[in-house]
């Protein structure tokens, strides 16, 4: 059963995700990379007590890679539909949806806090953020609905059967750390550019407030099932 | 960059390291443990199609114990999805061909709209049976993660094959000839 796939090398897995993001795939990937960059934009603009941009990759560098790590990772293993463990998680995807737009609201909740209240500012370091990209990556890899792309085709081909399922998931992995990176590198390029203007600094909280609100809008949908109506009308004007 | 960054850096990598070798190992562990038995093995007892039910765009729903005996093919797609686009014409001018000869061809909308499935079923001239997996009921029993996706079901109800991403006229010819 499932169709027998070619071999791939791990570089061009990787190249093949990282490639997805800046082509034509990318309207699939609109499910999430919005959201991505609100949530690093907003939890870099949010702050506290700081009046110039710190450095970008210092200040984005972990939430980014906790982010890579927990997104692939689950991602992956939704992919790989003939491990054991995927398959509970896709018969119960519909309920973990919306556990993951309750959360992404926690998510959103710090953010605004973090921006207003400076008694807070002890809780906004390193491993704070991490755990957050982490929840936000496992968020993101539960919404997402990959359109599958000739080379994820390919992955999936052997994902998908118990004899190549390991090869599969590793594939799989690959392929999403690649379109990790290409989204980590853009959020760091946007950011780079925005924080190097002193009036965007100005309005940090603006921008960290705006970022909130993408991320509400997103949890709420994923927690009341309009998240379809993004897909179906958002994408599809898109194509 | 400071010494204590780098340290937490140094910390962080190899704690994502260790949890990811964890539950790698985990997997394969699991799945180490599948292949000892191997009557439970997909690649030699292949899995029967779940039972569904679909509510038909234009009223009515299909049940698929009413089908069940003939050779059917299930598409899943949804109408934002770019591959599926690219599959559809393909499907369809297989299904006129093999609807014919015995062929029951279904189209199951996932993850999209009534209104956006319709246009999406007008502008590729859709002529088969389409309807809307309202609350995913059906991909889940499929366990389907990524559209688009194809089902081949047999005579007997086992699920011979199918193929996530885009179909091509030759691969459905050549899994639907397997069928009749």
């Amino acid at each position: 059963m499932g169709q027998g796939g070619s071999v791939i090398g791990a570089g061009e897995a990787v190249w093949g995700g990282f490639s997805a993001f800046f082509s034509i795939w990318q309207l699939c990937i609109l499910q999430f990379s919005p959201f991505f960059l609100a949530f690093i934009v907003g939890t870099f603009f949010c702050t506290p007590g700081q009046r110039h941009a710190p450095p970008v990759i210092r200040a984005t560098l972990p939430a980014s890679l906790a982010w890579t790590l927990s997104f692939t990772l689950l991602y992956s293993l939704l992919i790989a539909s003939a491990l054991p463990l995927s398959r509970p998680l896709i018969s119960n995807l519909g309920s973990l949806r919306i556990i993951a737009g309750v959360l992404i609201l926690l998510v959103s909740l710090y953010i605004f806090l973090m921006g207003r209240r400076a008694s807070l500012a002890k809780w906004h370091r390193p491993s704070t953020l991490i755990v957050l990209a982490m929840v936000i990556g496992i968020s993101f890899a539960l919404m997402y609905s990959p359109c599958i792309t000739p080379m994820l085709s390919d992955i999936m081909g052997l994902a998908t059967q118990r004899g190549t399922a390991r090869e599969g998931w590793y594939l799989a992995f690959l392929y999403g750390l690649g379109t990790s990176i290409a989204m980590c590198a853009f959020a760091w390029a946007l950011i780079a550019v925005l924080s190097r203007s002193a009036a965007v600094w100005r309005k940090a909280r603006w921008i960290s407030d705006a970022c909130v609100l993408v991320l509400v809008v997103l949890g709420l949908m994923n927690i009341s099932g309009l998240m379809t109506f993004y897909k179906a009308f958002l994408l599809g004007l898109a194509l | 960059m400071s010494l204590r960054f780098y340290k937490f850096l140094i910390f962080a990598s190899l704690a994502g390291l260790i949890l990811a070798a964890g539950v790698a190992a985990l997997l394969l562990f699991q799945q180490d443990a599948d292949e000892e038995t191997p009557t439970r093995s997909r690649a030699m007892v292949k899995e029967f199609a779940p039972d569904f039910t679909l509510a038909l765009l234009g009223g009515g729903n299909l049940r698929y114990a009413e089908i069940k005996g003939k050779p059917i093919l299930v598409n899943f797609f949804a109408s934002w999805c770019l591959p599926c686009r690219e599959e559809m014409p393909a499907i369809e001018k297989i299904a006129q061909e093999y609807r014919a000869r015995g062929v029951v061809f279904l189209g199951v909308a996932v993850d999209d709209t009534e209104a956006k499935m319709r246009e999406f079923v007008t502008r590729y001239q859709v002529s088969f049976p389409v309807g809307l997996d309202e609350g995913a009921v059906i991909q889940k029993s499929f366990g389907l993660y990524g559209i688009p996706t194809t089902y081949f079901i047999d005579k007997q109800g086992v699920i011979n094959y199918f193929h996530a991403g885009a179909v091509t006229e030759e691969l459905l010819r050549h899994e639907l000839d397997k069928l009749l």
